[in-house]
């Protein structure tokens, strides 16, 4: 599945302070973020940050709060500007761009949802789901069909007329949703969007935004705090700590082969046997197993698989992808997988 | 401005004088013009070192002061009253015994009149008269500075308008809103050296400090004078202002208590000459009114000291050597 | 013998001060020591006066007075106020026109014209009957009481410089807004105007213009009622959300479309209640206004203070309040209207 590079993030370095540049030698001569902070006074919001978005995928960033992840978006639009490294979005270095080239790359290329819904409260929900179209130059009769088409799309007919304050926060960021693929760009930049949220409404909008993505491949960089909607949503996750990337790859493989302490700790709570795929677990072979007691699908989460084996650790199942055989899943090395990485030597660890 | 002061009561630098039984507590009003100051300063003076009165001077104006002395009866001496402006709140006053008129505080009074500085005068000899000024209005830049409303002197100014028909001459009236436009509008006409035509009275800092040429008005009549105090008086005529009794009044109660101190304060009378030319002095040395006060008391004893009595003349031989 | 003496002998000036030989008047300070005999008793630490000019001045006769220096400013005022005049004079002409011309218009055209637009403008923007009424009311009794023409030219006036001070504040509030140094360099200022007495600059302002133009109340009220639109304006700016303000750089807004369809539409309601307190302010400048000639009530509450004829400055006293109450019940029910229309 190797697609385009989209967003190419190349040695990307943010300090906050006074004089970010002096600081930034001293990081790069490998100073740490307390260390900085206590004697430059200067924080360390972001380093060496070296990440590719590639096109039509979920590239999720994942953190707790202060690791620097709403930073690092905002640098993809510039809305904060770098102190050190390189920016490319199909190829072209954004750093680069002059405020016109800036604003025409914001207007047309990207748009982005917030967690705080960021609507305009004076203007109806027709109107904010067109502000794309609008900024563009466009009346309202231009724009009107395109986004109500876009508020049918996330379920909001006939709601057009209404102002953000008379919707309830999940609509408000149907909304958001909406205003963000009414500009038609092929990125989508996404802030924590769902995090103030209701968890039912939460799980709504993840499934609509699969469903859409499904149809529309756009590119989307999703900021979460929350590691089952990030491994829900993620086609690339990148794991971020104090500024820099612990880790990333593949959901399933960094929760199979987690290389951090602090990953770990962070899956050690999650429900494995919902979010693990059989694909991840399954011993590769195109060999028939000595006994089948049925087929399951490479995509299958593993708790659909238990319930179909309705416990019995004796199964053994074959593993179709497309009508073909890939694999093989014995439920004794599913039963090994669902047992947390590194579980034992994890009594130490402090909670986030 | 003419506020409202006087019920903030200030007590003036006060000197621990020579207590004497005869003496007690007098209170004595400061008006807010220059006149005022050295007519108080002089009489605190006097009464103070001269008399061993404890002096307290109250900040105030002609109408706020009649009216506490009517429903008060304090302060004690109102000085520097300008008859035509207190009226007949305090001829009221008079008639019920309250008050007490001991005597001109200037003499012969208050100028009040028509002027043009005395360049202009100069320049067009025939403006010194009202038909010149109404035969060549655009001399005078066609205005005629009115006195502010609510003022005494403004109906007498009306009613001298009405009967002059001033207007239909071409000269529009500018109703001034206080005495500081009034005042600043004279001031900046005679720095530019323009033309200007108004209202004003004397002895003031302004009158002191330009030269200013009276507009005859004609002759002074009483009746016609009298009848042009009414206002919208039916029948307004042309008169020449009089000269302006200046008074200082006490309480009956004061006389009563304080016979030395009144009869004393019945002498305190200021040539309006003296006072014209202390005010000068006081612009020409960039002096306080209370140095023309001091400036007077050392400079013209034989003036004052025909005013005291025996002891407190006594009392004041150092100055008055 | 004065305190200071020695700072100067010490300094060697003996003979710069001794060049200044103009007597300085006697103050009564001097005149009391005289008349008291004690200027040889040597002074006191209690009496130790503070080291200011005129104490200097007490040593050193060369050493100006504190009243020279008033007297310099007011001589450099003198000098230049003809260059200054020239600047002023022609800039703030228009205020004049629009004062005289509002003036004109309220008091020419008959009073069942003015009376109903009042109401018809009372309705667009509050859209409530009750107001109207009230209003109406209102008008009727200072009409009928004989104050209508009175209270109509304090209300031209008002509406004159209030809008005046929308047109300019807003502006500055902006600036002042998009800017940290604009904003420290204004504050001092409106601070000032606010508290400066308004005769400390409006008999300057009599040496430049002449005391006929109606410009000078006009800039009375102007300067003072102004500074709560400005601050207000600056505050509601400031006060947009930031996530808002993101989205429509993330938008790609311009600084102007970010302006005009964010931050102002946002901070309306902020910019409305600082014109409800410039009108109001503007109102309580009245009465000063006509010190400087303003007609209106304000004249009848001096002339009523002035003659002692407490009923005339009641009665305009609460013609006043009147105007006031009308004028601030309208405000703030079109201001609750757009907070109602942007309830967030």
């Amino acid at each position: 599945m190797d697609r385009n590079i989209k967003i190419s993030i190349r040695n990307l370095y943010k300090i906050f302070g006074p004089t970010p540049e002096i600081a930034l030698t001293h990081v790069q001569q490998g100073m740490g973020k307390a260390e900085l902070l206590e004697k430059h006074n200067h924080v360390l919001g972001l380093q060496d940050i070296n990440v590719d978005v590639h096109e039509g995928e979920i590239t999720v960033i994942m953190g707790l709060s202060g690791s620097g992840k709403s930073t690092l978006i905002r640098h993809l639009n510039r809305l904060i500007e770098p102190t050190a490294g390189e920016i490319e979005i199909d190829g072209e270095d954004v750093l680069r761009f002059d405020e016109n080239k800036l604003r025409k790359l914001r207007r047309e290329r990207m748009s982005m949802v917030f967690q705080k819904f960021a609507l305009l409260p004076h203007k109806t929900v027709l109107e904010n789901a067109g502000m794309a179209l609008l900024v563009r130059g466009y009346a309202v009769q231009d724009f009107e069909a395109e986004a109500k088409k876009w508020l049918a799309r996330v379920g909001l007919e006939g709601n057009e007329n209404q102002y953000p304050h008379q919707l309830s926060g999940g609509m408000q960021q149907r909304v958001g949703l909406a205003r963000a693929l009414a500009s038609n760009s092929p990125i989508m930049l996404m802030d924590e969007a769902f995090s103030a949220l209701d968890p039912l409404i939460r799980s709504d909008m993840q499934d609509l935004l699969l469903e859409l993505q499904g149809e529309l491949e756009k590119t989307i960089v999703f900021i979460t705090h929350d590691l089952d909607e990030a491994l829900k949503l993620a086609d690339h996750l990148v794991i971020l700590k104090e500024g820099y990337v612990v880790q990333q790859g593949e959901p399933q493989d960094i929760l199979m082969h987690p290389n951090d302490p602090y990953i770990i700790d962070f899956i050690s709570d999650i429900n494995r046997a919902r979010v693990l795929r059989v694909r991840s677990v399954m011993e590769e072979t195109t060999e028939a197993p000595e006994s089948c007691d049925g087929d399951i699908s490479e995509r299958d989460n593993l708790e659909s698989v238990i319930a179909m084996s309705e416990g019995d650790t004796n199964h053994t199942y074959r593993v179709m992808r497309e009508g073909k055989q890939v694999g093989v899943l014995d439920m004794k090395e599913l039963v090994k997988a669902l047992v947390p990485t590194d579980a034992a030597e994890g009594n130490e660890r402090t909670r986030y | 401005m003419r506020k409202l002061t006087s019920i903030a009561m200030l007590c003036a630098l006060s000197v621990p004088g020579f207590a004497q039984a005869d003496c007690g507590e007098v209170s004595i009003t400061e008006m807010n013009w220059a006149s005022n100051t050295v007519v108080t300063s002089v009489a605190k003076f006097i009464m103070e070192q001269g008399y061993g009165c404890d002096v307290t001077v109250v900040p105030s104006d002609t109408i706020p002061a009649v009216t506490s002395v009517a429903e008060n009866g304090e302060p004690d001496i109102v000085t520097e009253l300008w008859l035509n402006s207190a009226g007949e709140a305090y001829l009221k006053l008079e008639e019920q015994g309250k008050v007490e008129r001991l005597g001109k505080v200037l003499d012969p009074g208050g100028v009040e009149g028509w002027w043009i500085p005395t360049y202009l005068a100069e320049e067009h000899p025939e403006l010194t008269t009202i038909e010149g000024v109404m035969a060549n209005p655009e001399l005078v830049d066609k205005r005629f500075n009115n006195c502010p409303s609510g003022w005494g002197c403004r109906v007498v100014s009306d009613n001298l308008v009405r009967a002059l028909d001033l207007e239909a001459s071409g000269i529009e009236v500018f109703n001034h809103g206080s005495g500081e436009t009034l005042a600043s509008s004279m001031a900046s006409a005679v720095q530019d050296e323009e033309p200007w035509f108004g209202y004003y009275w004397g002895p003031t800092v302004p009158l002191g400090k330009f030269d200013m040429t009276r507009v005859e008005l004609g002759d002074y009549d009483p009746d016609v004078h009298t009848r042009n105090q009414t206002p919208d008086v039916e029948n307004p005529g042309v008169s020449e202002f009089p000269a302006a009794p200046v008074l200082t009044s006490v309480t009956t109660d004061f006389k009563e208590r304080e016979p030395e101190v009144a009869e004393m304060l019945s002498k305190l009378t200021f040539k309006t000459d003296t006072m014209s030319a202390l005010l000068a002095w006081m612009d020409k040395s960039n002096a306080s009114a209370e140095e023309a006060a001091v400036y007077f008391l050392s400079n013209n004893s034989d003036e004052w000291s025909s005013w005291i009595n025996d002891s407190a003349r006594q009392r004041l031989s150092s100055v008055l050597e | 013998m004065a305190t200071y003496d020695f700072l100067f002998s010490s300094l060697g000036l003996e003979k710069w001060c001794a060049e200044d030989t103009s007597d300085t008047p006697l103050s009564m300070v001097d005149l009391l020591k005289k008349t008291k005999g004690t200027e040889a008793q040597p002074d006191s630490i209690w009496e130790l006066p503070f080291p200011s000019m005129d104490a200097f001045h007490e040593s050193c006769a060369s050493f100006p007075q504190s009243r020279d220096l008033t007297k310099g400013l007011e001589q450099g005022f003198l000098d230049i106020k003809d260059n200054l005049s020239v600047v002023l004079d022609p800039l703030t002409q228009p205020l004049s026109w629009f004062l005289d011309g509002a003036l004109y218009a309220i008091l020419n055209t008959p009073w069942w014209i003015v009376i109903p637009l009042l109401l018809a403008v009372v309705f667009v923007v509050t859209k409530s009957w009750k107001l109207v009424v009230f209003v109406g009311l209102s008008l009727a009794l200072l009409a009928f009481i004989d104050y209508y023409e009175y209270a109509m030219q304090t209300l031209a006036i008002i509406f004159v410089c209030a809008f005046l001070c929308v047109l300019f504040g807003v502006p500055i509030g902006i600036a002042m807004s998009r800017s940290d140094m604009m904003q420290r360099l204004t504050i001092p200022v409106l601070d000032m105007l606010q508290t400066l007495p308004p005769f400390v600059y409006l008999i300057p302002l009599i040496f430049l213009f002449s005391v006929t133009e109606s410009k000078l109340y006009g800039i009375a009220i102007i300067l003072y009622a102004i500074v709560p639109v400005i601050r207000l304006t600056n505050l509601g700016i400031r006060l947009v959300d930031k996530d808002v303000i993101e989205a429509a750089d993330a938008f790609g807004m311009t600084s102007r479309q970010k302006l005009y369809k964010v931050q102002i539409p946002l901070a309306l309601p902020n910019i409305m209640a600082g014109v409800n307190q410039t009108i109001m302010m503007s109102l309580a400048m009245v009465v000063i206004a006509s010190l400087v000639s303003a007609p209106g009530l304000g004249v009848l509450v001096l002339q009523g203070i002035r003659n002692l004829e407490l009923g005339v400055g009641l009665v305009a006293g609460l013609g006043i309040v009147i105007l006031a109450v009308i004028l601030d019940r309208v405000t703030k029910a079109s201001l609750a209207r757009i907070n109602a229309a942007q309830k967030q």
